[in-house]
């Protein structure tokens, strides 16, 4: 599928879920209408979850050592593969170093996927119209952390996902970290 | 436990063999010199054969390799390969514990 294709379908697919569980979104209450199971198991740093997909049992765990704001991110991300990916595969399991970063034009096949879930958890948890409502650039001094900090924690996300979600949105200049000399 | 065993010796004998075609030895050639069968190589080098300690240090004077610098390291051996949904994935043991319980159920 192109890129574009891609994007669209899940941005549609995660506003939906936006309109429906709010912002920030309700994950608790949108586990519990798919009837997904959530577990919070200790497992090793590298791995941030997994999702097992059954037709009358789903199962989503997360790595209970991370931190609450990426264990939410982390249940985005494996709601992303069962609102999209289903059909392909029943089982996704996510090893922290090897989701991130990643570029979407170079990934494919599963890793396209793990890219996916990304865009459609950032969607879910920070969705680009309520951004684009709170953040005003203009009104907003970028080298005061304190209202990157608020508005974190009003999405429940860490500052560092917002940081970049912000400047995939464009609202955050690239430039803008250039330091003062 | 089995699935780390397994793992261990898996990964020992792709070691033996990148060091045996480093050193462009055949498993027949190998096999001769230490008098053993190349069926024992061939098993060994799968990881479905457990060398004894003696024979390994046989089969590294063989391939000019120091036993010490064959081992894999501890990072390797941890991993444990799984299958999810039909996809072969190594994963540290227990995610792979936990993976596996939620599968089977």
């Amino acid at each position: 599928m192109p890129l574009a294709a891609m994007k669209k379908i899940t941005k549609r697919t995660a506003q939906e879920l936006v309109a429906e569980y709010g912002t920030p979104i309700d994950l608790v209450r949108l586990l519990k209408d798919e009837e997904i199971t959530l577990k919070r198991e200790d497992m090793e740093d590298s791995i941030s979850g997994m999702i097992v997909i059954k037709p009358a049992d789903t199962t989503i765990v997360v790595n209970s050592s991370h931190h609450h704001s990426r264990q939410r991110f982390t249940i985005a991300h494996e709601c992303g593969h069962y609102f999209l990916h289903a059909d392909s595969a029943s089982a996704f399991i996510d090893q922290s170093e090897k989701i991130f970063l990643r570029d979407a034009v170079s990934a494919c096949g599963t890793q396209r996927q793990e890219v996916q879930a990304n865009w459609f958890a950032a969607e879910l948890l920070m969705p680009k119209d309520y951004l684009l409502k709170k953040f005003d650039t203009k009104k907003i001094d970028l080298y005061d952390d304190y209202p990157l900090r608020l508005l974190a924690s009003e999405l429940k996300v860490s500052v560092q996902a917002l940081v970049v979600r912000l400047t995939a949105l464009g609202l955050i200049p690239n430039d803008c970290y250039e330091p003062h000399v | 436990m089995t699935a780390y065993v397994d793992n261990l010796y898996r990964k020992l004998g792709e070691r033996i063999r990148q060091q045996r075609l480093s050193v462009n030895m055949t498993q027949e050639e190998l096999a001769t010199t230490i008098g053993m069968l190349r069926t024992s190589i061939v098993n060994i080098e799968a990881g479905r054969q457990k060398p004894p300690l003696h024979v390994l240090y046989q089969i590294c004077r063989q391939l000019g390799a120091e036993p010490g610098a064959m081992m894999p390291a501890l990072s390797d051996v941890n991993e444990v390969q799984v299958t999810v949904a039909g996809d072969v994935q190594e994963l540290p043991p227990q995610a792979a514990s936990i993976f596996k319980k939620l599968s089977d159920a």
